[in-house]
């Protein structure tokens, strides 16, 4: 009994929990901001550690020895609030994503029904930003949380669609059985291959990547709706857009690919190739959003919601059918 | 355990809805109504019904509050030391 719950305290602290999604948050920053300086023939970052790797944790301890200023204007709650709420919210999803299950095969908090409090979380998110950028009272910062939900109601309804579709092919609403049923039988994840685009579009658009950087486009709104953010608060922020970014290509790799659940070898231990399987799924998944990031340029607001609406809902929709004829015809 | 527990749920909830129609900021009205609708979800999970809290979630807590995120987002706020 104590050693389970040992067994589980280590868990959500240390290992699947948050001291390994903080270390791999950072770690993604690196890689992303890495692949992208290449892929722009820079260096990136290169002096704090092999090849820069501790760049992010130095930007990190940086930020948080700055001085932290509130303008008189801002409310005082919110402004409070949300950079809290907003490393929280992250960190509460990835327990719900099968990361590297250690003594149970899925999720931490895994449950029937977690994809729907995904979907939740996710917009929850997005509505946090806006209320940072509402209690702000800076002008850039409310243009930045205007255009946000303006793109969020552009997105939100695809990425919600794309992800309960693969619920319906697999007949789960659990991301750790989807994963699980995915990796059974993976003609399921062929059958979503629109879906997986779907997903990525919306994921830049959630994670504010290039083509959809419209809420903190630099050249017009100064930084958007982080703007008046600085210290401790900026810190919070940048961690949590880190853990967004790995929440994203974990997400992704557990709804479409399979997660950390694959072929083994019978004399390794099941955790390292569940270890390994993730690392290698979210990894390739991080490198495509890094890529997309890199080749695009910034779309103009009417382009971005007349993408959203005319084609991705439509192709969301189309996913669905496809699915219920799949699933009508009996060829999954 | 579980009826004290269902109490102070039924408290919580009330004291969300008072303040939601009480608070005279907008966006404070919208803020509170989240946090009715999350507990709302919470007393339908204690009740045993999973599936009607996770969208119990989805639809008030998350589609209800973006949709009052637009409208808020139409209104207009005094911006510090200048009178629009």
């Amino acid at each position: 009994m104590v050693f389970w719950g040992v067994v589980a305290g280590v868990e959500l602290l240390i290992f699947p929990g948050l001291f390994f999604i903080f270390w791999l948050a950072l770690f993604y920053q690196w890689a992303d901001r890495k692949f992208h300086a290449k892929l722009q023939t820079r260096y990136g970052p290169l002096h704090i550690g092999a090849k820069g790797l501790y760049q992010p944790f130095a930007d990190f301890v940086k930020l948080l020895g700055k001085e932290d200023i509130v303008p008189k204007a801002a409310d005082r709650f919110l402004f409070t609030l949300a950079p809290i709420m907003l490393l929280v919210l992250p960190f509460t999803a990835m327990f719900l994503v099968p990361t590297v299950p250690i003594h149970s095969n899925v999720a931490f908090a895994a449950f029937e029904g977690d994809i729907v409090v995904m979907i939740f979380i996710l917009t929850m998110i997005a509505a946090l930003k806006f209320l940072a950028a509402w209690g702000s009272t800076n002008r850039f910062s409310t243009v930045g949380g205007v255009r946000l939900i303006l793109q969020l109601i552009g997105y939100e309804i695809p990425l919600a669609v794309v992800l309960l579709s693969a619920g319906m092919i697999t007949s789960s609403l659990s991301i750790s059985t989807i994963a699980q049923r995915m990796d059974a039988e993976p003609l399921k994840a062929i059958f979503l291959v629109p879906g997986l685009s779907i997903a990525i579009i919306c994921f830049l658009a959630e994670l504010e990547k290039v083509p959809f950087d419209i809420p903190g486009a630099e050249q017009e709104i100064v930084a958007g709706w982080q703007t008046e953010f600085s210290g401790r608060r900026l810190a919070f922020l940048r961690l949590s857009s880190d853990i967004e970014l790995v929440l994203a290509s974990t997400l992704i790799a557990a709804v479409f690919l399979g997660g950390p659940y694959g072929p083994t070898l019978s004399y390794i231990p099941i955790e390292f190739s569940y270890f390994i399987w993730f690392f290698i799924k979210a990894f390739v998944v991080l490198l495509v959003i890094s890529y997309m990031r890199t080749i695009f340029a910034r779309f103009r607001i009417d382009q971005m919601i007349q993408f959203a609406w005319r084609y991705l809902m439509v192709t969301s929709i189309l996913q669905v059918m496809l699915i219920q004829g799949v699933l009508a015809a009996g060829w999954v | 355990m579980a009826p004290a527990l269902n109490v102070l749920l039924v408290c919580v909830i009330t004291t969300f809805a008072i303040l939601t129609v009480v608070v005279k900021d907008l966006i404070y009205a919208m803020l509170f109504f989240a946090l009715m609708s999350v507990s709302i979800g919470g007393f339908y999970f204690v009740l045993k019904a999973p599936y009607v809290a996770v969208f119990q979630l989805l639809i008030y807590a998350g589609a209800v509050v973006v949709l009052l995120l637009v409208t808020v987002m139409l209104t207009t706020k005094e911006v510090s030391g200048e009178t629009s």
